[in-house]
């Protein structure tokens, strides 16, 4: 982190102090690392700004006292700041409820709690006497896993490549595909893997809940996992076509479900989706969830403009068969 | 005096005083802080106290005992600045640090608690799910905190309520609270709470009644009630219970086609459902749903 400003250095030295003071001189290295805080602006904060803190009437002995030598640090006389500042309500219910979603979800994917959350049981169990054994105010469920996240999630840390039967929601069909799992996720309530297809030869997001059937291969690996942060970008949206549809607001809610969708207020009785058309058929779901009051600006290339009546039409044929 | 250098002096000031010092005090005891002329005294004064307050630093307002008339003065103390956290071992603040990782919030500085604790270590590893901020997520958890009512409008109709916990299932954020006129605990969505929340003055016991969030079907929270009979094909039978999960009421036909029973209490979200399927899936039942669906169609021809 570079160019923190003055509230954001405060903050992170009324940590730093405390924990050098019960510290025998740490390494400046170390320091740095901890609470990234780049070696520079570090050095920089103890001599020339912490030097000069102390309190009334600053004679040597109410004064904070840093001495910097050989790569080593100490402070003293820093009576005031000799514990770092509470945690706050806010940030003990964030640690328990990420904490305690994911000794959920682990137990739900294994049966049992992995050894390794073992310190996490810990600190959560540390954290909840500290309040009084009061249930946590905050909660997040993880989407519930689906039957092959625990074959996926090895098929990452053991770098295999796996076969899946995949249904593709565009074509309603399963499709075979061989790939190298980099990471999963879950977003929107579903579980999704990113990986290297090979039938494609493309890094892409794979729908967790559409995976049909996993087979490990004796194969090795062709990629690497990238570095991409997680992003929209994953699903590559911008591959596809877009339409452009507006709707009335009041209809706002009949959005759920589909979070790929951009909506823009252009005004106080409208909105205009920019909708990306990854299949015809997933289109046509859309048009008929949306109903007549939509206005379709704007299809994609392929798709006729008559596309909604006829799908309603085709829909109406079953009722009155 | 640069400015970080003269908040540390205000911050040591007000922690080592066993007295609520007065602002001109504050002044005599930071020499060479802040400006002689009285007003632009005050001005900066009054921002570096709303500086370190929105830091979480706890500077209270107190009357200076002794003075008559009575003055008011600034401390913080001791008890309210320091850490009291239980003592957790590095392997535990490093499991910690990864669960808030791995599971972020977003907007949330995951590393900022944990500077309190003593700082991290280890690298950064990449996250398996990143929840979404909700506008009125901070409000809610403001009030649950400080347990005091709120006001909101949801379904067009004015709510007072007591909030009991925040959850996110699903992909979406509910507030939980016990509905002050409906004499109930309530499931609320954010993203459908129209509008702000206001926050009230009024304090609440903490309610023990806790409701969980179950996983189902948005079209299952509503007011109306209907059982509808859904026939979806086999092509789409196995998705459909997917999504509907172990608690599916269904029947199968011998050609592998099911017929769903659902409840339903919002119809426009079961009327979606519907149509994921296309021509794959046909209401049955009662014939008004029926009716409802075929007239929807029958306006897009």
């Amino acid at each position: 982190m570079t160019n923190m400003n003055s509230s954001e250095r405060i903050k992170r030295l009324l940590s730093v102090l405390p924990w050098i003071e019960s510290q025998n001189g740490p390494y400046i290295e170390e320091v740095s690392s901890r609470f990234n805080y780049p070696r520079k602006e570090l050095i920089e904060d103890l001599e020339n700004v912490v030097f000069f803190v102390g309190v009334y009437p600053f004679t040597p002995d109410c004064l904070i006292e840093v001495s910097i030598a050989e790569e080593r640090v100490w402070v003293r006389y820093a009576d005031w700041f000799r514990q770092p500042m509470k945690l706050n309500k806010r940030e003990l219910m964030s640690l328990r409820a990420a904490g305690e979603a994911l000794i959920e979800f682990t137990e739900s994917l294994t049966g049992d709690i992995e050894e390794e959350l073992g310190p996490l049981e810990r600190a959560l169990t540390k954290l909840s006497a500290f309040e009084g054994g009061m249930e946590n105010l905050l909660e997040i469920k993880l989407a519930t896993p689906t039957k092959y996240l625990l074959e996926t999630k090895n098929s990452i840390k053991d770098k295999t490549v796996i076969q899946i039967e995949y249904l593709v929601g565009s074509r309603n069909e399963l499709s075979t595909r061989k790939i190298e799992p980099e990471k999963i996720f879950s977003t929107g309530g579903n579980w999704y893997v990113y990986a290297y297809c090979k039938n494609s030869l493309v890094k892409k997001t794979f729908r967790m809940d559409r995976i049909k059937d996993i087979k490990i291969l004796d194969e090795g690996r062709e990629t690497q996992p990238d570095n991409a942060s997680y992003s929209k970008d994953f699903f590559n949206l911008d591959e596809f076509p877009n339409a452009i549809i507006e709707i009335p607001i009041r209809n706002k809610s009949l959005l759920d479900g589909f979070p790929n969708i951009e909506v823009e207020e252009i005004s106080d009785k409208k909105l205009r989706l920019s909708c990306p058309v990854a299949s015809e058929v997933w289109f046509k779901h859309l048009l008929m969830i949306l109903g007549v009051n939509a206005e379709i600006q704007e299809v994609p290339e392929g798709i006729k403009e008559s596309v909604r009546s006829e799908t309603a039409e085709e829909i109406l044929k079953i009722y009155n068969s | 005096m640069k400015k970080i250098e003269r908040l540390l002096n205000l911050i040591s000031a007000l922690l080592a005083t066993e007295r609520p010092l007065s602002r001109h005090e504050i002044r005599e005891r930071i020499p060479g802080a802040y400006a002689e002329s009285d007003e632009s005294f005050r001005r900066t004064f009054e921002r570096d106290k709303d500086e370190l307050r929105a830091l979480g630093l706890p500077i209270s307002l107190e009357r200076i005992p002794g003075t008559n008339p009575p003055l008011e003065g600034y401390r913080i103390h001791k008890s309210d600045y320091q850490a009291d956290h239980p003592l957790l071992e590095p392997e535990e603040i490093a499991a910690l640090h990864l669960a808030s990782n791995l599971i972020h919030l977003q907007g949330d500085d995951v590393d900022s608690p944990f500077y309190k604790m003593g700082g991290v270590l280890g690298d950064k590893t990449s996250t398996l799910s990143e929840i979404p901020r909700e506008m009125l997520l901070d409000v809610c958890l403001q009030a649950l905190i400080e347990r005091l009512t709120i006001l909101f409008t949801y379904n067009n109709g004015n709510r007072e309520v007591n909030p009991i916990r925040v959850v996110f299932s699903g992909g979406n954020w509910y507030l939980i609270a016990y509905d002050k006129d409906r004499l109930d605990i309530r499931h609320f969505r954010l993203d459908r709470i129209e509008g702000e929340i206001q926050l009230t003055h009024e304090k609440f016991k903490p309610h023990t009644e806790v409701s969980e969030i179950t996983k189902e079907p948005p079209w299952r929270f509503g007011e109306e009630e209907k059982l509808v009979e859904l026939k979806i094909d086999e092509s789409h039978a196995a998705w459909a219970l997917e999504v509907i999960g172990q608690s599916a009421i269904y029947e199968e036909l011998p050609d592998g086609s099911i017929i769903l029973r659902e409840v339903v209490r919002e119809w426009k979200f079961f009327r979606s459902f519907v149509f994921s399927f296309l021509d794959a899936a046909e209401v049955l039942k009662p014939p008004e749903s029926r009716k409802a669906i075929i007239d929807w169609l029958e306006s897009m021809k």
